[in-house]
């Protein structure tokens, strides 16, 4: 949204008086509707997202949030892919059969989720400010709880704001037909539910550089531990000629320990043009490491129009543990996955969103994006020659949204 | 690790003259648009982070209040 010299004006005059938006005490809405499509009929998605947010005059933000995501399609299981045809129970408890040649996929995926939050956002004093929240969701076979509270204190006239987060989450795994033993074959005994606790402490700064220039930086630390395993994955056992002779259920730690440095940076160049640069590094005791970098440039059309493209280019580094299947003839590792979420891939986003301003101080956008991940080939037997364990995935997002 | 972010710290603050940081309130005006707030696009950010959260191993860093799932 390009705003006039008179807009301008009075939203310096509100953080003149140490608010965001000269619209106190009344609702701010942010509606959007989703679609997310991955190519081969793997996951569909389609979501409703909403956000809340009322101010009181004393610049105090209520925050709510609400969502439904709705899922179903084909999602792959782990399951190498062989030159036979291979017949077995889904983790789910359906029997499928996948034709010779092709990647295993389990095409009974379905679920709901519903999710929520509230946040409070409060000055203390004219230095310190507070942000403190919960957040909850459900699905089927997974509920998730949580607290954060972040604590900030403006510096240098407003230039520099520090900041300190703690966010804790407890979730509950509760797996469709029970939660099964890791590295037991499919189709074992399985049982009961089991928990997933969540710690993020993250330390932040946003300085304002020049004018037309304002950045942030954000470290954070995360632990988590509990049950990390996908119970719905499984990895093969396959022989030297190729020939899966068997499936067990994935194995990962118990334990996750990340790092994560974020910067980002906006830079209004001239009177029509904003740039957002973000870069983030990631490097835990998985062996995950990753690189995420997003441009983004915001190209004001008139006063109401306007224009942003954008690309993400993401890579990562495989967990120690991924595996796109084990051997017969190795011995059983305390740790295996075929989860191709945990392999090296190269992931590429590339999008655009319009923006438009409607009646009554509507302000519509839409966002196209196409998502391609690319993973780095492994080697299966030869008797495997020609397929792939993972052989990538495209997907098209689309959102429409509303601010009112 | 270190070089790899202070690099382009140090590139950032050089195109953008974070030299001479000290803007007074009455010079925020463009700093205070929209498109110049971070966390601006709420929902749109939350469903990009949702995204990817289900698809790729590593996820967070632009802010600490997540939720979670036990996404496939």
């Amino acid at each position: 949204m390009q705003l006039t010299t008179w807009q301008s004006l009075a939203l310096a005059a509100a953080t003149l008086a140490g608010t965001s938006s000269a619209q106190a005490t009344q609702w701010e809405h942010d509606a959007a509707l989703l679609y997310y499509g991955e190519s081969d009929d793997r996951v569909q998605a389609g979501s409703v997202k909403y956000q809340g947010k009322r101010e009181n005059d004393e610049g105090d933000k209520l925050t709510v949030t609400a969502g439904v995501d709705a899922l179903t399609g084909a999602s792959p299981l782990g399951v190498a892919p062989s030159y036979q045809a291979q017949t077995m129970t889904s983790p789910s408890g359906k029997t499928i059969t996948i034709p010779a040649g092709t990647l295993p996929l389990d095409d009974s995926f379905k679920d709901l989720r519903v999710s929520g939050g509230v946040q409070w956002d409060k000055g203390i004093n004219e230095h310190w400010r507070h942000n403190s929240g919960v957040s909850l969701s459900k699905e089927q076979d997974y509920l998730h709880t949580g607290v954060n509270s972040t604590v900030s204190r403006y510096l240098n006239n407003k230039n520099t704001t520090l900041s300190a987060g703690l966010a804790l989450g407890y979730d509950q795994v509760q797996p469709i037909e029970g939660k099964p033993v890791p590295l037991s074959l499919a189709g074992s005994n399985r049982e009961g539910d089991d928990t997933k606790k969540t710690g993020e402490l993250m330390l932040g700064v946003t300085q304002v550089l020049s004018k037309r220039a304002i950045a942030q930086l954000n470290y954070s630390y995360s632990q988590v531990s509990g049950y990390l395993n996908d119970p719905y994955k499984y990895i093969s056992i396959t022989t030297p000629a190729g020939v899966v002779s068997g499936n067990r259920y994935e194995s990962r730690p118990d334990t996750r320990k990340g790092h994560t440095f974020y910067g980002a940076l906006k830079y209004k160049a001239g009177d029509k043009t904003t740039l957002t640069s973000s870069l983030r590094f990631h490097q835990d005791d998985w062996g995950t490491d990753s690189f995420t970098a997003e441009q983004a440039i915001r190209f004001a059309l008139s006063n109401e129009r306007s224009i942003e493209p954008s690309v993400r280019f993401y890579h990562q580094k495989a967990a120690d543990f991924y595996k796109s299947q084990l051997l017969t003839t190795d011995a059983l590792p305390q740790y295996a996955s075929a989860d191709y979420r945990l392999a090296t891939f190269d992931a590429y986003t590339v999008g655009a969103t319009y923006r438009w301003q409607g009646s009554k101080d509507k302000e519509w956008r839409i966002t196209g994006e196409y998502y391609k991940q690319k993973p780095k080939a492994t080697e299966l037997t030869a008797g495997q020659a020609g397929l792939s364990a993972n052989p990538g995935f495209e997907a098209v997002i689309l959102s429409l949204g509303v601010k009112f | 690790m270190l070089i790899r972010i202070a690099l382009p710290v140090l590139l950032v603050c050089s195109l953008t003259a974070c030299a001479n940081p000290a803007v007074k309130p009455w010079e925020r005006g463009v700093l205070a648009e929209p498109a110049m707030t971070f966390g601006y696009d709420a929902t749109k950010d939350s469903i990009a982070d949702h995204i990817y959260f289900s698809k790729e191993a590593t996820s967070g860093g632009r802010s600490i209040a997540g939720g979670g799932c036990g996404c496939n």
